[in-house]
């Protein structure tokens, strides 16, 4: 009879302890970090519970509109920042050990390659790249561009009929260093763009470094403000504020068919960059980040980028820029290599650096 | 004699094991009698004495609304509680610095002011801007100016709603209607007009409606520019709106804040009857 009451006892004991250790397992699952068991799931809201943090540096609209398609797309929920292209290099090489991002979007390839370089950004190979044309994915395997972009010359040819009737408009470098348009040109800062950072690399690379630096030395005498954003550029001189801009053509023609009169020229051998997606280290095997580089090279994703910013996807089964045209039309210099640009961008930021604190 | 020595050892045995089992077995069947008779308060009401003070207490520990100022867009009230305690908890764990590191950069280009308001006791005030300032004090550090970047943007959308941009419509802010030929200023009844029809305006969210319209848009009709700083000055000789509205023959508003400066700020759905009559007639 003891030893019966002694058993039993035991016996409850035990079932007590099984019963807490049950309850955590279930616990535990439910937090649900397996992969496998998201990415098995094709139904939508197959990422509910997880979240990503994404850094951007193409336009906030953008940036915007491709994270809340995801967030309703994948049930995933989704930060964004957008800074300007230098700040976002910036800020990921501080955060270098300790990131907060899991995705770096837009900018220019250039800033990628370097942060690649820095062991920053890690390789990905998405299912989806293969709908991509090859030269447009990294041979590394860490970017994967989305679209393409050109440098033009903007001009407000409102203010140009007025203040100069019957001259033709700036459409070359050497027009821009007409000494008459001396503080009418508006132009993005290297040093925080990706687009004034492609402009000075394009001249030197089409000119040469020495005739380059000296091109550049007397456009600086020419601008009238830099500006921390490229778009910023076309924006005040379709408003009106300056007379000429030096930036990408797809944020002139956003500005253009808004209605205000910036006439765009892609002048013979200007630069063009890529601007592309990629994951940071530590995410590279984070499901959210990984579908959503899937989801960013995508139809529709590039095709909501092309409605919003008028770009040139470079996929061929997207839509075409409205007024816009492909990069085989366009008069840029071919032979311009933005994996180029991105070497020797250290050395060509310090040189511009001090330059434009002499003057 | 040793069938005696014998018996004695084996009761020793014996009562060594009852030990062993007796002991935890008491300990759970004594802890069941506690929990079951000694009063402990499950399933209980118990009433305190002075509801209204500790309610009090509750509403002082708790901000109510949160008050945010931008220098073009006004003001907005932000009473959804998951925003507003966002705000609170970020600002309350913020940690001093004695100098600020300027090397992460601007938070914002424009500065963000405002008010977190509480029942009864001090509001607290803040900025965000090179930096975060609460009661005039700098805050933050590289990770907390982050946070702040990302909450700043998150509630920055409060100011991009038809009402918000239907209220800087009046009397005191120029109007003017831009099109390729000419220059309206807007009199005070168009404006009106206009401040009516830009509140009934939708808001465009859901992406596959947002994509039509955009496919659909052709160029803008005109532009509709909000001065809402009508000063000029000697940095800046020609005066520029802050804010411009580019509308489309298919309903689409696109809106952008010139300081902003990072494409579209909201996309609006609507039928802006003034100003088309306007049109109609040049």
């Amino acid at each position: 009879m003891k030893k019966a009451v002694s058993l039993l006892l035991t016996f409850t004991l035990l079932i007590g302890c099984g019963c807490s250790s049950a309850s955590s397992a279930t616990t535990w699952n439910n937090v649900s970090t397996t992969p496998s068991s998201n990415a098995d799931r094709n139904g939508v809201n197959a990422l509910s519970g997880m979240h990503l943090n994404i850094l951007g540096s193409y336009h906030e609209d953008m940036v915007r509109r491709l994270a809340e398609m995801f967030e309703t797309e994948s049930g995933c929920t989704v930060s964004y920042l957008r800074i300007p292209t230098g700040e976002g290099v910036t800020k990921l090489t501080a955060e270098k050990d300790n990131p907060t991002f899991n995705v770096y979007i837009g900018g220019t390839v250039d800033a990628h390659e370097s942060l690649k370089y820095q062991g920053i950004l890690a390789a990905y190979h998405s299912p989806v790249e293969n709908e991509l044309p090859v030269e447009y994915i990294d041979p590394d395997g860490v970017w994967k561009a989305q679209y393409i972009e050109t440098l033009s010359i903007g001009v407000n040819t409102e203010r140009w009929e007025k203040e100069y009737p019957g001259e033709k408009i700036p459409t070359t470098l050497q027009d821009l260093l007409n000494p008459a348009l001396r503080g009418e040109i508006i132009t993005p800062d290297p040093s925080t763009s990706g687009t004034g950072y492609t402009f000075i690399s394009s001249v030197l690379q089409l000119m040469g470094t020495e005739e380059g630096w000296k091109y550049i030395r007397a456009f600086n005498e020419q601008v009238g403000q830099y500006t921390i954003s490229g778009y910023t550029a076309a924006e005040k001189a379709g408003l009106g504020e300056y007379l000429i801009c030096v930036n990408f053509l797809a944020d002139q023609l956003i500005v253009n068919i808004s209605g205000y009169p910036l006439k765009s020229t892609v002048y013979e051998g200007a630069g063009w960059s890529i601007c592309p997606v990629s994951v940071v280290s530590g995410s590279e095997k984070n499901i959210a980040a990984q579908k959503f580089i899937d989801f960013c090279i995508s139809k529709r994703a590039l095709d909501a980028l092309v409605e919003l910013a008028n770009c040139v996807a470079v996929r061929n089964d997207c839509i075409a820029p409205q007024d816009g045209n492909r990069l085989s039309e366009l008069n840029v210099n071919h032979n311009y290599s933005p994996i180029k640009a991105a070497a020797d961008k250290a050395d060509i930021l310090k040189r511009f650096s001090i330059l434009v604190d002499d003057e | 004699m040793n069938h005696f020595r014998k018996n004695e050892e084996q009761p020793r045995k014996g009562s060594l094991l009852k030990v062993i089992w007796l002991l935890p077995s008491l300990t759970v069947v004594g802890t069941v009698i506690i929990v079951l008779t000694s009063g402990l308060p499950y399933n209980k009401l118990h009433t305190i004495e002075d509801a209204s003070y500790v309610q009090q207490l509750s509403h002082q520990a708790v901000p109510e609304s949160l008050t945010l100022l931008d220098p073009v867009w006004g003001s907005v009230i932000i009473e959804q509680p998951d925003k507003v305690l966002a705000c609170y908890d970020l600002l309350t764990r913020l940690p001093f610095v004695e100098k600020e590191d300027k090397s992460q950069g601007r938070i914002r280009n424009r500065e963000l002011s405002g008010t977190i308001n509480f029942l009864d006791r001090p509001n607290i005030h803040f900025s965000i801007f090179d930096s975060v300032v609460v009661d005039g004090i700098t805050y933050g550090d590289a990770n907390t100016q982050l946070e702040a970047s990302f909450l700043a943007q998150e509630l920055c959308e409060a100011f991009y709603t038809p009402e918000n941009l239907s209220s800087l419509i009046d009397r005191y802010t120029r109007i003017v209607l831009r099109t390729d030929s000419s220059r309206i200023n807007l009199s005070t009844t168009a404006k009106k007009q206009l401040k009516e029809e830009i509140l009934a305006c939708k808001l465009l969210r859901d992406n596959d409606q947002l994509s039509e319209v955009l496919r659909g848009k052709g160029n803008a009709l005109c532009q509709i520019e909000i001065y809402t700083d009508d000063t000029q000055t000697e940095n800046k000789p020609r005066q520029i709106p802050q804010i411009y509205i580019a509308v489309y023959a298919n309903g689409l508003l696109a809106v952008y804040d010139v300081d902003h400066s990072v494409g579209s700020d909201m996309h609006l759905l609507g039928d802006l009857q003034s100003i088309h009559s306007i049109l109609r007639q040049r």
